[in-house]
């Protein structure tokens, strides 16, 4: 098994650009999407670094007037939203993308299209982000884009359209990869690759993903809203009409807090790869550092409001998010004393991997360290608009991450390529690094407790502040040598590198039992799965028997018993279908939880137009019958399907859809009768969050209804005789009786409720 | 229904430019694609790859599969093992999608072709789901 391979042979010298072109294009491998991600964000990098430089040649030294106050804003906005969306969480996606699959033994992604469709969002999301620069009118409302300042009357440009309508198309394919993700991890994992033999940089990827569901669907959400307010005249948040000014806020910080720890969890898996190998110890407290992780990923919902201390929420509130936030950082230690512990007596090898890894627990600690001051309610009310914060979170996001990161490219590089990065070059670059990024850094630390504010243009001559800052200059600058000093190694080292073999680190996870680079179909054979470290087990087997086993090199990915199938969780035997569209669900259901609970704050909130009352209940929950009849003829339907009844599931089908028609045509009815009393969605709060909240809803009918007519079209075509391709069939009917009871939730809340 | 000022709805010679390039570039996807179908670029198994527990994958292969891989100068996959097929409505759906919310800020052109780039790319999509 354990064979040389020739150096990184994609794209082949025969094909032509053209080709080369086309197969890129239509490429559904996970490895080559992974490529793509990677590079895309690696050219987003240069565009967000030079931004970074740009705001730091601004602050070298007081007053001055490199680039006005609208420059600086545009650029410090464009370096957040672009670090954050277009760099950290798809390049740490694009490791996922590439490396899950190989590291539970799959061929691929459980939804290869669907893995492409995310990538070109990123890429055109990007794209359209940026397309604010072409025209002169590039986001400037920060990577937060705070509104009400993104309201018309504050920012009339379009520049906040850009931001918004750019990542709502990034959003839209993370979603997509997060849903991929847990599919893939639940479903295609090797035979005897139980949760408790999971690879953690797997595990932190599954639990990512379920970050993903459950926070950006808030920030599409928010940005729905503000689209809205923007173009059709809705009031989310328009304070003259009474609108709470901090519902931006509380829907932004409920994804942006959750948005930390989906750039940070995997960076923590790829830590949890690295350092045991180097150490050559197995990871100290694996159930525990896959634990704390997961703890990590539910307390994390939990903390965002500590991001809105100074605006007065009140004592309780500060108690229970300071507590909250206090907490998260308990699971967090225990991940640092856990790869501590596994450093701890091993025979440590300093590659530039594990040289970044042990840098990220020091760098990373500090940041932890200063995170938990933010927690401490007072200590943030002093510091929260201070260049402190700017510390903590580059010593979380870039000590900590990015650190992160550039072990995993150089542990990883070589599997990639077949090629060893250059380790003198890189550690230049590391020191290079380290030095630069605490150069620039760490000052901020001294220059926010002396009250330097954040997210200013300029700063006055105070004593000590201009030296501080100047330092803080000459740090970037390291910093940029230093990536320059990367990008050339992973130049050079793609074209002359040392050939790298399948396992140059001598580790222990399946994507190391097969080529540098893998061939398309990941593997031909695996070794069998009996613990979290297949290729150790395969070095060391227990008995003669597995020895000889061993000897043979692997087993077919076919013939080991599968020790586990008989007893799979309920996850595990639902159908890939099926399983995707739960997780599907479950993100639109905090997309819709988003809109119920600004339609809960607005509903009675308008002294004057139109409320609850004045809508017509009766006539709604005639039309909602029908709705819910719908799921009885949706079930009825699958189950005419399963007996091989092709006429009952088309009879059926019908049946279903004629009903969604009706409940429909009821809602359009609704809407006629309150347009023709002049109540439209810009008539107060309650009718903005009336009509968003029900729009949204009909929409999801209308895209439901359009699925069942393509299902009842390619049933007529004979698609599904004698029962087959059932299991699309049940995905359709889930993601109808979701409908259904979103909708029970919305005739409580809009319409029942106003009967009490 | 109030709606806002189109901020930059301004007439662009840009704007009707880009649209054109957009539908010239779907037009040439669509050749292409026609050209990669014809030259049996996509002679992949479809679906799901090879999953641990999920047997789906694992029945054998039709005849012509696998050509792939080694078009690429890679060995051929073992016999059973399908790989995902090629697609490029991945690609043109995102791109519908994306020219859809483009064209909310810029012109409605924009979102226009976006639209025919979705209908078309879900149709492509679902024809290629057929016949997996």
């Amino acid at each position: 098994m354990a064979t040389i391979a020739q150096p990184y042979a994609y794209p082949p010298a025969v094909a032509s650009r053209a080709d080369r072109l086309l197969r890129l294009v239509q490429t559904t491998d996970h490895k080559q999407i992974g490529l793509l991600y990677l590079v895309t964000t690696a050219v987003f990098f240069v565009l967000g670094g030079l931004e970074a430089l740009l705001i730091r040649i601004q602050l070298a030294v007081p007053r001055n007037t490199f680039l006005d106050p609208g420059a600086y804003n545009a650029v410090f906005t464009m370096h957040g939203t672009t670090m954050i969306f277009l760099v950290v969480m798809p390049l740490l996606l694009g490791f996922a993308n590439y490396f899950v699959p190989l590291q539970i033994g799959a061929r691929d992604m459980a939804f290869p299209k669907l893995n492409a469709l995310s990538y070109w969002l990123l890429l055109f999301g990007g794209l359209i982000l940026y397309f604010g620069f072409l025209v002169g009118t590039p986001p400037d409302t920060g990577w937060f884009s705070y509104a009400p300042l993104t309201e018309k009357p504050y920012t009339l440009r379009p520049s906040t359209d850009y931001w918004a309508l750019g990542l709502l198309a990034t959003s839209i394919g993370t979603i997509a990869t997060g849903v991929n993700l847990l599919v893939t991890i639940v479903k295609l994992r090797a035979p005897g690759m139980t949760p408790g033999r999971i690879p953690v940089f797997t595990w932190m990827a599954a639990v990512t993903a379920f970050l993903i569901l459950a926070a950006i669907p808030s920030l599409t959400a928010a940005q729905i809203m503000l689209l809205f307010d923007r173009y059709l005249g809705t009031h989310f948040f328009d304070v003259a009409a009474g609108a709470d000014p901090l519902l931006w806020q509380h829907l932004f910080w409920y994804f942006g807090h959750p948005e930390v720890y989906i750039m940070v969890l995997p960076a923590f898996g790829i830590m949890s790869e690295v350092v045991p190998v180097f150490a050559r110890k197995p990871i100290f407290g694996y159930s525990v550092i896959v634990g704390s992780g997961i703890a990590i990923g539910l307390l994390s919902a939990t903390v965002w409001a500590h991001h809105m201390f100074t605006v007065g929420l009140g004592d309780v509130p500060d108690a229970v998010f300071g507590l909250s936030s206090m907490t998260i950082a308990v699971p967090t230690g225990i991940k640092v004393f856990s790869w501590l512990a596994t450093i701890w007596g091993g025979r440590i090898r300093f590659t530039t991997a594990m040289l970044f890894a042990v840098a990220f627990i020091v760098q990373f600690t500090v940041g932890g360290l200063s995170g938990v001051h933010f927690a401490t309610v007072p200590v943030d009310w002093h510091t929260h608009d201070t260049y402190y914060v700017v510390a903590h979170f580059h010593y979380v996001l870039f000590g900590g991450t990015f650190f992160g990161i550039l072990a995993g490219t150089y542990y990883w590089f070589p599997k990639i390529t077949g090629r060893l990065l250059d380790e003198r070059l890189g550690k230049w670059q590391f020191w290079l690094t380290v030095i630069g990024f605490n150069l620039t850094f760490f000052p901020m630390h001294l220059l926010g407790l002396m009250g330097q504010p954040r997210r200013t243009f300029t700063y006055p001559d105070l004593p000590g502040w201009a030296a501080v800052n100047l330092i803080e200059t000459v740090g970037a600058f390291v910093l940029a040598v230093a990536m320059l000093l990367l990008f050339w190694n992973l130049y050079a080292s793609l074209r002359h590198g040392r050939l790298a073999g399948d396992n140059p680190w001598d580790a222990w996870t399946l994507e190391w039992a097969t080529t540098s680079p893998p061939p398309a179909y990941n593997f031909a054979t695996l070794p069998p799965v009996r613990s979290a470290r297949p290729l150790w087990d395969l070095q060391h087997p227990p008995s003669p028997a597995l020895g000889s086993a061993a000897a043979a090199g692997s087993t077919s990915r076919s013939a080991p018993a599968n020790e586990v199938e008989a007893h799979l969780p309920v996850f595990q035997r639902l159908h890939i279908p099926t399983l995707g569209v739960l997780a599907f669900i479950f993100s639109e259901a905090t997309f819709f939880g988003a809109l119920i609970a600004a339609f809960i704050e607005y509903r009675t909130r308008s002294a004057a137009g139109p409320s609850p009352h004045d809508l017509d209940v009766p006539r709604t929950v005639l039309f909602s019958l029908a709705l819910f009849a719908s799921s009885g003829t949706a079930w009825l339907a699958d189950r005419s399907l399963s007996r091989g009844s092709r006429r009952g599931f088309l009879l059926w089908v019908g049946a279903t859809i004629l009903l969604g028609i009706v409940f429909l045509f009821g809602q359009a009815t609704e809407y006629r009768r309150l347009f023709a009393e002049h109540v439209t969605v810009g008539t107060n709060l309650f009718t903005s969050a009336f009509f968003t909240l029900t729009g949204f809803h009909g929409f999801h009918v209308l895209v439901g209804l359009l699925t069942w007519v393509t299902v009842a079209g390619i049933g007529l075509a004979g698609y599904f005789r004698d029962g087959r391709n059932r299991t699309g069939v049940q995905a359709v009917s889930i993601y109808w009786h979701f409908v259904d009871a979103v909708w029970v939730v919305i005739l409580s809340v809009v319409y029942l409720w106003a009967l009490l | 229904m109030s709606r806002g000022p189109r901020p930059g709805s301004t007439g662009s010679w840009w704007r009707d430019a880009l649209a054109a390039v957009f539908v010239a570039v779907l037009m040439v996807v669509d050749a292409l694609r026609s050209r990669g179908a014809a030259k049996g670029a996509s002679p992949h198994g479809d679906g799901v790859a090879a999953p641990g527990r999920d047997r789906r994958a694992a029945g054998p292969p039709a005849a012509g599969q696998n050509a792939g891989p080694a078009a690429h100068g890679e060995p051929p996959p073992p016999a059973g093992v399908h790989l995902p097929k090629p697609s490029v409505w991945p690609a043109v759906l995102a791109a519908g999608v994306a020219l859809l919310l483009f064209g909310v800020v810029t012109s409605l052109s924009f979102s226009a072709v976006g639209v025919v780039l979705v209908a078309r790319a879900l149709v492509g999509w679902l024809g290629e789901l057929l016949h997996a």
